[in-house]
């Protein structure tokens, strides 16, 4: 294998998604194993939701689209908030170290 | 397949199936919601579905192919064109993240079929007559597409490596 | 009155992009690190990513408040496997910039081979920016931050990040 390929067998090797996965399709799942007039109208939901997607399949992808825009912006926040942690924590060290300064120059005009 | 089956099928396979659709789009959220449409898919038609290699077999072609469905439908299109290119003899050098976060965008801007056949070569390490059989296209066009593919991705990977080079030194990252 | 406007604008350009420094000299640590975060908010980004936060969350609530005054924070963060993996010289590219007018230092201070400094950017001697630099044995730090025009910006970002007790 040369190492072009093993970096691109690396890059899209298998991943485990997020946490509680299997549990929310084991949910919705269950979900659609209701009474017969939920089922009615889950399917007819579903049937709607089918025309929808034949029709243009606009809808799928502005729920993709929102989808993603709400992972963005989630990862915009982590992001942000990550910045600021260690923003602050460099700033306490700056600031015991100016502290530690001037407590060592007021100690030093104390002395004379 | 009964419920418990499925239950087992969800715990074995979700990797495979969450893996196929985010190196096909590159993206975490879409994934799982597309991961998550499959199953359920299975789940309605779990009785004609046996569990085993058959339901492997299953899972890849529904994953795959709702990935190219909604690719298909979809607006983020910003496919880079696979044209015939010369042949390329670089190697790239050893292991580096930042090289694999370049190749995972690179592959997730190919066009569907493309993309397709290079996730599941690389990504599942399918051979040439899987994959045919998956995506329902000769061997020769899997080849084919896998050559052309392989050398734009190569090429663009590259010439990455070479923008990088800048320092003196480079120290092998693990 | 027009083009005094348009001057206005482009002057107030030119002074954002002066407290904005050019950290590219900085991505060559990159292939040493054994760690890189590098994040870049421009103005922008801040505003629309404020507009996400929630007051009711603790850790939210405080982000919204320490960035609701921010123009920019651009962040790298370098972590080697050993000592001696970079020099101090190398950030030379990022210093001589400093040397422009409107940056004056507010603290600089060297230990064996550790070094801190913040330095405070002025436009018409009000300070609205900064750039500190943590330079610690296996760790690179810069941080170029926007805005910070009132002392509670300062304060506010600095106590980003301590635990309350009462939680």
């Amino acid at each position: 294998m040369s190492p072009f390929e093993h970096d691109l067998r690396e890059s899209l090797k298998r991943r485990e998604p997020p946490q509680g996965f299997a549990e929310s399709v084991l949910a919705r799942a269950s979900a659609m194993e209701r009474p017969h007039g939920h089922i009615q109208f889950s399917r007819w939901l579903a049937v709607a939701a089918l025309v929808v997607l034949m029709v243009g399949g606009i809808a799928a992808s502005r729920v993709i689209q929102e989808r993603r825009r709400q992972a963005d912006g989630e990862k915009a926040k982590e992001q942000l908030i990550v910045a600021l942690r260690i923003t602050g924590s460099k700033l306490r060290l700056a600031h015991e170290k100016f502290s530690a300064i001037q407590q060592r120059t007021i100690e030093l005009q104390s002395q004379q | 397949m009964t419920k418990t089956d499925f239950e087992s099928v969800v715990r074995e396979h979700q990797g495979m199936v969450y893996s196929i659709a985010c190196n096909f789009f590159h993206n975490a959220a879409i994934a799982e919601e597309i991961a998550q449409d499959v199953f359920l898919q299975l789940y309605e038609r779990r009785r004609s579905v046996e569990a085993g290699s058959h339901c492997v077999a299953w899972l890849r072609r529904s994953t795959v192919h709702r990935c190219i469905d909604t690719l298909r439908r979809s607006s983020f299109r910003n496919e880079i064109q696979v044209d015939v290119l010369p042949e390329i003899p670089v190697d790239v050098p050893a292991t580096d993240p930042f090289l694999q976060e370049r190749l995972r965008r690179l592959v997730a801007s190919l066009p569907e079929t493309p993309r397709a056949v290079l996730v599941l070569r690389f990504g599942e390490d399918m051979d040439a007559e899987e994959i045919g059989r998956t995506l329902q296209m000769p061997v020769r066009t899997v080849w084919s597409h896998l050559q052309r593919a392989t050398a734009l991705i190569r090429e663009k990977g590259a010439r990455y490596l070479e923008e990088k080079e800048d320092e003196p030194v480079r120290t092998r990252s693990s | 009155m027009r083009k005094l406007m348009l001057a206005v604008l482009m002057m107030a350009a030119t002074t954002v992009m002066a407290q904005q420094l050019d950290l590219k000299s900085l991505d060559k640590f990159a292939d040493r690190a054994k760690g890189k975060t590098q994040i870049d908010l421009d103005e922008a980004t801040l505003k629309s990513t404020g507009g996400l936060l929630k007051d009711k969350k603790a850790d939210e609530g405080l982000a919204k408040k320490s960035t609701e005054n921010l123009k920019g924070l651009f962040l790298r963060v370098f972590e080697f496997d050993k000592k001696g993996a970079y020099k101090l010289d190398e950030l030379k590219p990022i210093l001589d910039q400093l040397k422009a007018p409107n940056w004056t230092p507010f603290l600089r201070n060297k230990e064996e081979d550790e070094q801190t400094e913040i330095w405070m950017h002025r436009t018409n001697n009000e300070i609205d920016g900064m750039l500190l630099i943590a330079a610690e044995s296996n760790e690179l730090t810069v941080i170029n931050v926007l805005g910070l025009t009132r002392p509670e910006d300062f304060s506010n970002l600095k106590n980003f990040g301590i635990p309350n007790i009462k939680e």
